[in-house]
């Protein structure tokens, strides 16, 4: 069995998303708007929240955000969760994100 | 096929919407960039999310999304004191000064931001918004036009329903220079009342000083001098009893003698007088010209009165004889 691929990418965008009250209500991450690995965003199926890095667990691999902003980092860590939007293909899914630092004490 | 919005080919137009974002009552967001692509990636972020709220056509988003210009990749907000602080710097000659503090004071509120103990995480996420916006406008000398230009490239003009980022960052960069203008005001106003009140003061105190002078002065004149400068008083005294009238003049000294009055020093001789004519009760003696006349006037308003009262029972009377 071949190893699933593991990509690092520094380049990305995430978008603190805002109800109507301006409140933070999650993170949202669309495929189209990454160095590479949109279809490893795709086909995530677990967020997890790695020390300084954001990692999308899926069936074809695993895409690592390296070194997501701080205010990203709070609001996993406040469980907003994370939804990944794809337009050009329709695709949405929503991940609440894991937090490893906090699984492992 | 879908478009992609970063493809080159013109697109195919569909009304597809994010359903979990809708779930979620997103209706705004701040694009963080991360990376050195960071702003190539905020600009697809922002045109992709604009399709993902209903605000934009996939064609659009692609057409934003390619747009050169800086004006969208602006949008994206920028987090962090050191990524603001740095803007600031690096700006600093550029930069007004009004516009550099925000980005500080923007800077030193952002480490809060998202951290509420209660989950609401709000206030900051407005504040990192505008932070975001001051900080990544750099090239603008007006930040509301170019806000206002990021809004309408990012979204169109004709689109309604939910906003992006640029709107939230437009409105709150609009909010946050409308405040800062406005407390500069306030203080400015608040100075300048101190100020005047301070200069009244000054003026008030200067005067009396001046007028204290005077009088000190004055008593060191030869005595054919002071006899004929109190005579004049006393006359004016004698017609502001006649009159009421209070010459300016007069009003001068008087309030100089009051004060030193209320020192508790001698007056001047023709105070006395004064104070005299000036009290209200003045029982006895004959009455002045201007009592007479106060006095004659009164008489006829009550005349006046009477006949009018008489006038309405007589009219009452002949209109309602079967009264009586």
């Amino acid at each position: 069995m071949t190893a699933l691929p593991v990509v690092e990418i520094q380049s990305f965008g995430i978008v603190i998303g805002c109800n109507e009250a301006k409140q933070p209500a999650c993170l949202i991450l669309s495929c189209d708007a990454l160095q590479e690995g949109g279809e490893l965003a795709r086909s995530a199926t677990e967020a997890v929240l790695a020390g300084p890095d954001l990692m999308l667990v899926g069936t074809q691999g695993t895409l690592v955000l390296k070194n997501v902003a701080e205010a990203i980092r709070e609001a996993a860590l406040a469980n907003l969760p994370l939804v990944v939007i794809d337009p050009n293909t329709e695709h949405e899914a929503l991940l609440q994100v894991r937090h490893e630092g906090a699984a492992d004490e | 096929m879908k478009v992609l919005p970063m493809s080159d080919e013109p697109g195919v137009q569909t009304s597809w919407k994010s359903k979990l974002l809708a779930d979620l009552g997103i209706k705004s967001g701040a694009v963080i960039e991360h990376g050195p692509a960071g702003a190539k990636c905020g600009r697809a972020l922002t045109a992709a999310l604009a399709v993902a709220l209903g605000c934009a056509s996939p064609a659009h988003a692609q057409e934003q999304a390619n747009l050169d210009s800086s004006a969208i990749s602006t949008i994206t907000a920028q987090y962090g004191a050191s990524v603001i602080e740095q803007h600031a710097s690096a700006d600093k000659a550029k930069a007004q000064p009004e516009t550099s503090l925000s980005k500080l004071e923007i800077a030193s509120e952002v480490g809060s931001a998202v951290i509420d103990p209660q989950g609401t995480l709000l206030k900051a996420s407005t504040r990192f918004v505008i932070g975001g916006a001051v900080g990544a406008l750099t090239d603008s000398k007006d930040t509301g036009e170019q806000a206002a230009n990021i809004a309408s490239a990012a979204i169109g003009s004709t689109l309604l329903g939910p906003v992006v980022g640029a709107y939230i960052i437009y409105d709150q960069a609009q909010e946050t220079y409308a405040f800062v203008k406005e407390r500069q005001q306030q203080k400015l106003d608040e100075k300048l009342s101190q100020v005047a009140t301070r200069i009244e003061r000054v003026q008030a105190e200067e005067v009396m000083r001046i007028r204290l002078e005077e009088r000190q002065n004055r008593s060191a004149l030869p005595d054919d001098a002071k006899s004929a400068d109190q005579a004049a008083l006393l006359k004016l005294v004698e017609d502001f009893k006649e009159t009421g009238y209070l010459e300016p003049a007069l009003e001068a000294r008087v309030e100089v003698e009051k004060a030193v009055e209320k020192a508790g020093f001698q007056t001047e001789a023709w105070y006395s007088n004064y104070v005299q004519a000036a009290s209200p009760t003045q029982q006895g003696g004959t009455p002045t010209t201007r009592e007479r006349f106060l006095a004659g006037l009164n008489n006829l308003n009550v005349a006046l009165e009477a006949r009018d009262s008489l006038r309405k029972e007589e009219s009452a009377t002949m209109q309602m004889p079967g009264l009586r």
